[in-house]
């Protein structure tokens, strides 16, 4: 409390004063600490956030997602084939489906509505059986949206009703099915997994989605259009009644940090078979969990230290000049009965809560050059967050260092000698 | 001597006192020399570390062979089916560019080693020894396979380091690999390793994070190819890959205009395209992030400009007693201005040349840490250079010249 009374409200009063007296030299000295601040906070908070995001809205930004299709003629991509991918035994695979489409059937093979962003809001998802093999003499089952539903049996239906009706039988008419399909469930599209993001995550509406195409055409990419997957007008049959024997696209779904081993080990597996895909995989979230992304984490700590070491310079300058303008003010406190080491403790107090002050200006400034560098990529993978424990640790570092740089000035301040300052007017 | 003593050259009167004024207040200059050194060792280092990746990219990618052109069959299934090239195509292809035509056909597939304990994804591209002729691929050891060589072939850098990791010896005990042909495996005796023209991507390998969805038919680039005998894969007429050199005089544009016009009078679909064209395409589709890192450079030395000229701003500020003095002793504002600039142009030379040569340490171990030799080039120490030193002397000079223009005995009565 003592050493608060002491030192640090004097040292909060002199900083404040010394904006007043001189704001060119206080700004030289915040903007120096702002960009330390800056330096090591944004790219902690753009790291950090991308991974969260990738994590946390896998569904919504398509993190988790190997979309594969075989683009030979080779067609030994079968709906076998798929289910033994399916079967591979990799700790960070959660499912594989495979889907085919005709006119306005969609063919799964999926034993859970999820795996193709659907949830089931009356009936009931296909069982194993219907979606292995089609029983001889019987309707296909299948699975409408709501919007369907509503089409067949009017706007104003309500899902107890749909249920109701589902019990009793409703048969939808198709292309090729001569004797329609049964309808067993209605579906709606999982809301968190509406977003407007390619097959690898780049943002459909954003500015530079044109250079993005581009250069995909540049390098070969082959982009594949998933939409019909989210079509709500098709009607869902599984695969067993499907009029084709392979899929025409496989969508595999894994752990985001894991994600593109898994797509290596498919890929691998593919290529056993004679298979040979092309995989889409959001490429911000392979690099994000990459090994090599930490060289440039490396870099970014050098360069970290580089602007601390330039901004406890500038400190050290601007205090010292501080401390020449105010040898009249140290000498008078001197001859009041200050002791050396008070005046000491304030100039390091002063320097501390002015680094503290800049830091706390780049703490913004920060976050609104993450927040600009997220909005400038056409990936939607990319975003920001927060980061408490490296804005904690780069306030600390910068105050902590900021008072190192007081230590120079603060001598200057020891040895100003009240005698010969007064004596000399 | 005094400072107006006609046997010193006037000019040199504020060299003198400069140098005076510098160790007179050395504490004060060095931490201001300190600062500089810092600001210019980071801003060297920074425009050797972008200009040299970008070389490298350049460089690389003109390494692929700029005077080639591609002919394949357009990747989109819809279209694939109507490429329609043959042999006797890749003959017409060297007709129409005076030139020589190298077949193939390729096929995505896995490559093991002899005891199957490494096994890695590549493109097979079965050809012909007129590849080696035409692609003239560098090769870092070995040859390339001769006519009738059937178990013989030749790997990529980037798929011989990874199949044979300990450095395996090529002749005269080539090594063998088994190549996944339809399942099936096929042992091959690797006979010449091509070089990487990517030397890039031997630390960013993994940021080219679309390569899995690249089609089968362009991997042929990325230089993770297994070279075979035609006869091993699809060894009939068709062929879905054909490279062509041009003859002297022929411009490898013209030439793949010529060939596309050929193409299309037969209704083909395929795609034709000189390589000088793709590097053209992605070097300017690129340019926007080249915009990007040199605004971001530009605006690095814009705000380490602007430290470095308040902090002299300040320090001269804080001088003002002193010129007041020399003014009073007879300094006219001409001098006082020539000396600080002379200090200050002394303390930035001194800092430049200092950072200079820590920068060339940063970018040692910088090139080291991305695997890309950065280089301290011509341009980036004039142009790092010249500019840090006109900001401090600038910086110097404009407060210099309010202070020679203040009334001295204004500044003394203040400052007791």
């Amino acid at each position: 409390m003592s050493l608060f009374r002491l030192a640090v409200l004097p040292g909060l009063r002199a900083a404040l004063w010394s904006f007043r007296r001189a704001p060119l030299r206080s700004l030289v000295l915040l903007q120096g600490v702002m960009w330390a601040t800056v330096f090591g906070v944004t790219p902690p908070a753009i790291l950090r956030g991308s991974r969260e995001g990738a994590l946390e809205r896998a569904a919504e930004l398509g993190t988790d997602r190997v979309l594969i299709r075989e683009t030979t003629a080779a067609a030994r991509l079968t709906w076998e084939v798929a289910r033994e991918l399916g079967a591979v035994d990799h700790e960070a695979l959660w499912s594989v489906s495979a889907y085919a489409r005709r006119e306005r059937a969609l063919f799964v093979d999926s034993e859970t509505s999820e795996d193709s962003g659907r949830v089931v809001v009356a009936g009931r998802w296909f069982t194993a059986d219907e979606l292995l093999a089609a029983r001889a003499g019987a309707s296909p089952v299948c699975l409408v949206s709501e919007k369907t539903a509503r089409e067949l049996r009017g706007a104003t239906t309500d899902l107890v009703e749909f249920a109701e009706a589902i019990a009793g039988g409703i048969v939808v008419e198709l292309p090729g099915v001569p004797e329609g399909a049964r309808v067993i469930g209605v579906f709606r599209f999982d809301s968190r997994a509406t977003s407007a993001v390619d097959s690898f995550g780049y943002r459909e509406d954003h500015p530079l989605r044109e250079m993005v195409e581009e250069l995909k055409t540049y390098f070969g990419v082959l982009d594949e259009d998933i939409d019909w997957l989210r079509d709500d007008t098709l009607v869902v049959l599984p695969a067993a009644v499907a009029p084709v024997d392979r899929p025409d696209v496989v969508l595999a779904r894994a752990r985001p940090d894991r994600v593109k081993d898994v797509a290596d080990e498919l890929r691998t597996r593919l290529l056993r078979r004679g298979v040979a895909p092309t995989m889409a995989v959001n490429p911000v979230v392979q690099i994000l969990f990459s090994e090599q992304l930490r060289t440039i984490e490396e870099l970014h700590v050098v360069i970290f230290v580089v602007c601390l070491i330039v901004g406890v310079l500038v400190v050290t300058n601007s205090m010292i000049l501080s401390i020449l303008d105010r040898r009249r003010e140290i000498a008078i406190r001197r001859v009041e009965g200050a002791h050396v080491t008070t005046i000491v403790a304030q100039v390091l107090a002063e320097t501390g809560v002015q680094c503290l002050a800049g830091a706390l200006v780049g703490i913004p400034v920060a976050l609104g050059l993450a927040e600009l560098r997220a909005s400038l990529d056409p990936s939607g993978a990319l975003m920001w967050t927060f980061p408490a424990t490296e804005t904690l640790q780069t306030v600390v570092a910068i105050t902590v260092a900021g008072i190192l740089g007081g230590l120079i000035p603060a001598v200057h301040a020891a040895r100003v000698d009240p005698a010969r300052v007064l004596g000399s007017e | 001597m005094s400072d107006d003593s006609p046997t010193v050259p006037r000019l040199l009167v504020p060299l003198r006192v400069g140098i005076r004024s510098v160790w007179r207040h050395r504490s004060r200059f060095l931490l201001i020399t300190l600062t500089l050194i810092a600001a210019f060792a980071s801003s060297f280092t920074l425009s050797a570390t972008l200009s040299s990746v970008q070389r490298r990219i350049r460089g690389d990618l003109r390494g692929v062979g700029l005077d080639l052109i591609n002919i394949h069959p357009d990747p989109d299934p819809t279209r694939f089916f109507a490429h329609g090239l043959t042999v006797s195509d890749c003959e017409r292809f060297a007709g129409l560019v005076s030139g020589e035509c190298a077949p193939a056909n390729v096929m995505p597939t896995l490559a093991r080693t002899e005891d199957a304990t490494d096994e890695i994804p590549v493109l097979a591209l079965a050809t012909t020894p007129a590849w080696d002729r035409v692609a003239r691929h560098e090769l870092i050891a070995g040859r390339f396979f001769g006519a009738g060589e059937t178990d013989a072939c030749v790997v990529d850098e980037w798929v011989y380091k990874r199949l044979f990791p300990e450095g395996a010896t090529l002749d005269p005990n080539a090594p063998t690999l088994d190549l996944l042909v339809a399942g099936e495996p096929h042992r091959l005796r690797v006979v010449g390793v091509v070089r990487d023209p990517f030397r890039i991507r031997q630390r960013f390998e993994e940021w080219d994070a679309m390569g899995s969805a690249r089609s089968h038919l362009v991997r042929f680039m990325e230089f993770k190819s297994v070279y075979v005998p035609r006869s091993l894969i699809g060894g009939g007429d068709t062929i879905l890959l054909a490279v062509v050199r041009a003859g002297d005089g022929v411009d490898p544009i013209d030439g793949a205009a010529r060939i596309r016009e050929y193409l299309e009078e037969r209704g083909s679909t395929a795609w034709v395209w000189a390589r000088q064209e793709w590097v053209d395409s992605i070097l300017d589709a690129t340019a926007f992030v080249d915009v990007i890192s040199g605004f971001l450079t530009f605006m690095i030395l814009a705000v380490t400009a602007l430290m470095v000229a308040t902090v002299i701003l300040i320090v001269i500020r804080g001088r003002f007693r002193e010129i007041a003095v020399r003014r009073v002793e007879g300094a006219d504002r001409r001098q006082i201005l020539l000396q600080v600039v002379v200090e200050n142009a002394a303390v930035a030379a001194v800092s430049a040349v200092v950072g200079l040569a820590l920068a060339a340490g940063a970018t040692r171990w910088l090139g080291d840490l991305l695997g890309v030799p950065v280089a301290l080039g011509r341009s980036d120490v004039l142009l790092v250079g010249v500019f840090g030193m006109l900001v401090v002397i600038a910086a110097g000079a404009l407060p210099a010249r309010r202070a020679a223009g203040v009334d001295p005995v204004e500044v003394i009565r203040r400052e007791l």
